[in-house]
Parts: structure tokens; sequence; C-alpha cells
């Protein structure tokens, strides 16, 4: 491993924990840095849950520059978004080549990590997948703006990482929103022109998310 | 005169000294510290550990650099503006703003006429309206439902409580799920195995749930003796481990209202399964 993922690795985590103010994150300390993510076996395929905060999302999203991001918030313990989790799955089979990255990010205690990780599995999930580092305490829901607390709730940021839709539970809507309404959202942003600035999905820039899984 | 000024003087001196010798610079001019980090070195990670920062276009993470650089007097400075925000926020969390505009709900505010709601039929066979309680001094209106495993949670907790309050306090369940599993006959089985000691009501409608701005199975409201909204949001803060429950929202604010007072914490975030609108 290079010194560089080494730092960039050390930073993650530093980064991860010192947003905490739960004792239970842990601190960068004398261990490997990798060990405080929790990792699957190597069983395949390679899927693992980083805990994460609001800070840790934003760092995630704003170093996905040029992509459309789709951010799954979900739980275990919510029936409705285990049974419309194949559908990110396939989002992200269908439109990752046109510059779509899908994110799962699981309201879930840390005790039920295992839960998580067996569900992720399940789901074939092999891209980034999260968990709150407040778990499914309120700090969750008001962190990461999860309006009216329910569960499930998507949030969709355009190629230059700015919060473009919302798809939550509203008593004031006519209906709860669909899938379709997130698939014609996503093909709306890839459709749009890239914006001016916007750096271009650079394939040479290492890209977080799989220097961490290289540690693994 | 002179001797006291010297003495302050050498004292700010010496205090200096040890202020920049724990990374804070004093102002020359006022005397007063301030928070200026020593741009390189060994005592100052500012500034490498800016440049180590890896990620682009990205604002340099203050929480990762507190923990993992700074001195510990400029530490303690930042730890106390830090906290002073977080009590803050914490203040401002669980409550209605000065307007009383509700915080996490966006139909009802703290102290609304609860909406009204008549002829909903119940798991008795009967049907049921708000009206008919008028004898309790608070109602826990809840919408909730069969399916939803953080509604099952707090089953029990509903129970007992309903219980442990039922000469003054009537609790009543309301569902509005379309869901298969939450049909009025399977309500009807739910409570019988359970043995919900409180009415469970169905209303297909919805307009129960969208009246009071619910977004959630459970979503908690107490209402008053004046059936005003003295509280609404979730029972407690921790869902699935009972046993470390340390904010009781749900039973403090009823035992505020049944004590002729304000609840403290008028409104919380409930969490839970959506309720789906159709």
């Amino acid at each position: 491993m290079t010194t560089n993922s080494r730092v960039l690795i050390a930073v993650l985590v530093a980064l991860l924990a010192g947003c905490g103010a739960e004792p239970a994150v842990k601190k960068p300390t004398a261990s490997p840095p990798a060990k405080n993510v929790v990792a699957a076996d190597s069983a395949k395929p390679q899927i693992r849950v980083q805990q994460i905060d609001k800070t840790g999302l934003s760092a995630v999203i704003g170093h996905l520059p040029g992509k459309v991001v789709l951010v799954d918030f979900w739980a275990t313990w919510c029936p409705k978004c285990r049974e419309d989790f194949p559908h990110s799955v396939e989002l992200s089979r269908k439109f990752g080549p046109a510059g779509l990255v899908v994110i799962s990010l699981a309201c879930d205690d840390a005790g039920h990590t295992d839960q998580v990780l067996e569900f992720l599995r399940e789901q074939n999930a092999t891209f980034q997948n999260l968990r709150s580092a407040f778990g499914s305490d309120e700090r969750t829901f008001e962190d990461f703006e999860i309006a009216g607390g329910a569960l499930p709730h998507y949030k969709l940021f355009d190629r230059k990482g700015r919060l473009y839709r919302t798809f939550a539970s509203d008593p004031e809507a006519d209906k709860q929103f669909t899938l379709d309404e997130i698939d014609a959202a996503i093909e709306e942003l890839l459709a749009a022109k890239p914006v001016e600035n916007a750096a271009p999905p650079a394939p040479d820039q290492p890209a977080m998310p799989e220097d961490v899984k290289g540690e693994g | 005169m002179r001797r006291l000024r010297q003495a302050c003087r050498s004292g700010i001196r010496e205090n200096s000294k040890q202020l920049e010798a724990d990374g804070i610079f004093m102002n020359s001019a006022t005397r007063t510290p301030v928070l200026t980090l020593p741009a390189s070195g060994e005592g100052g990670p500012c500034q490498p550990f800016r440049d180590r920062f890896p990620f682009h276009g990205m604002d340099f993470n203050p929480h990762a650099f507190i923990s993992r650089g700074l001195k510990p007097a400029l530490r303690i400075v930042i730890a106390a503006v830090v906290l002073c925000g977080i009590a803050g926020g914490i203040a401002n969390l669980q409550t209605a703003d000065a307007a009383g505009k509700a915080k996490f709900n966006k139909v009802l505010n703290i102290g609304d006429k609860a909406p009204d709601w008549t002829d909903f039929p119940g798991i008795d066979g009967k049907t049921h309206s708000l009206g008919e309680y008028r004898d309790a001094k608070a109602i826990v209106l809840v919408f909730t439902c069969n399916h939803c495993p953080v509604a099952k949670q707090y089953e029990e907790r509903l129970m007992q409580f309903a219980k442990a309050h039922e000469k003054r306090v009537q609790v009543v369940a309301i569902s509005v799920s379309h869901n298969g599993a939450d049909r009025l006959d399977k309500m009807k089985a739910r409570a019988a195995e359970k043995r919900f000691p409180f009415p469970y009501l169905y209303d297909e409608s919805q307009k129960s749930a969208r009246a009071y701005g619910a977004t959630v199975t459970p979503h908690f409201f107490v209402l008053d003796a004046d059936r005003k909204i003295a509280y609404m949001g979730a029972f407690d803060d921790n869902i699935f481990e009972p046993e470390k429950v340390e904010k009781h929202y749900l039973v403090d604010a009823v035992e505020a209202v049944l004590a002729g007072n304000e609840p403290k914490v008028k409104e919380s975030l409930q969490r839970g399964c959506a309720i789906d609108y159709e």
C-alpha cells in the first residue's frame, strides 16, 4: 500500500471518528485504521459497511465530481425500504455507465450491523454502503435531514454535488412518491449537459471508496 | 499603581508566553488571544494536515483537525465554542421555535386545536369519535399499524403506559394503512393477541393522519384537557433498546399536562415507517 493511500485512510477514519459525539465512535488509535471499518469476510462479492455521519457523507459526495448521486436511506427495520432496495441495485446497474452513483445509507444501530451486511449481500449491493454513526437515533434523522423521520427516503444530487430532489414522506402530498419519479429525476439529471466548471468524470483520480476497500 | 500595572503586564506577558507555547498567539495591541496557528513545523499540524487532506473541493474537516493535532489550550477553547454551539442546538432542537412553528411537523403546531375525527370503525366492532373521550384529562393519540417493526417495538411500552394511566388518560390508536397486513380484520387479530387495553381504530380515508401531519408509524400526539396539541413526536429516544431510554418524551409530556403544566419538551422527531399516503 502506498503512503498516500495510507494517509488517505487515516484521514478518512479520523474524519469519521472525529465527528461523532458518541463515545461508541472509535478514535483512530494504535490499531490499523481500516480495522475501524466494519468489513465483510472475504466472501464474494466484497460488500462492506462504513460508519458515517453528515460530514462524512458530504465528503463522499464531494469526492464524486461529475457524477449524479442517489443516496438510498434505508433500515433493516423498514419493510418498504427492503422491498424497494432491489430498485436501487437495478438503478446502479442500469445508469452507472451513464454517470449515476448509488450509495446506500442504513439508519440501523451498530448492534444490527450483521443484519445490514446480510441484507446487502443478499441484494448483491456492490456499491458503496454506509451506516449512520447514530443508528436509528433521532440524531441520524436530524443530521441527514430525513423529513418527518420517515423511511424510505432518497436524496438525489446533481453532477456538481448539489441536492436536486428529496423523496420523502409528506402528509401534504397527494400521494407518496414513486420509484418511477426517482427514475425520471435521475434521467433528467443524466440527460442535462454537464455543467461548466464541473470536473469531468476522471478515471485517473483515485476514488475514496475504492481506496477504503483496498485496505481490507 | 505603576507597580500594579507592571505586575499586570508581566502577568499578561507570562500568560501570553504560556498561551503562545500552547499555540495561541496574543494580539500585541489588545493583548487578547488570537486563534492563529503556526503555519508549519512540529507544533503546527494545521498546514501540513491541510496539505495532506485528500478530498477535492471540500472543506477542511474541523472535527478531525481538533482530534488530531491541536495543543491542549486551544483544544479547550474550541471545545468550549463547540459545546456552546451544541447546547444551543439542543435547546433549539426539541421545541417549536419562537413563533410557535413546529420543527418536525408540516401541518400542526403546538397549541393548535386537535383536528376532530368521527365514526372510525374499531376492533370492538363499534365506531368511535374523538368527542366521546370528554372525561379524559389528556388523550394520547398514536398513528400506528400492524406491520411496521418500529410500531411493534412500541406496543408493549404503550400498553404499559395505558394501564398505568387508565383513570385519567385515554390512549387511542389509529391505523390509516392500506397495507394488506393492516386491514381491520388483521388489526382485530393483533389487538386480541396482544390484548390492547385501548381502542384501535381504522381510518381508511387517511384524512386524520393528514390532518395531524403524521409521517410515520408510530407517531404520537398528546392532547391536553382543552384538546390542544401539547406534545407531538416520538414516544422516547430509543426504539430498539427500551432499557437504554434516556428521554421519556411522551410520559414526561403527559405527566406535565396532568399537573396542569406545559411539557418541557413539546416536540421531538418521530422515527419509523413512512405512512404510505394514497
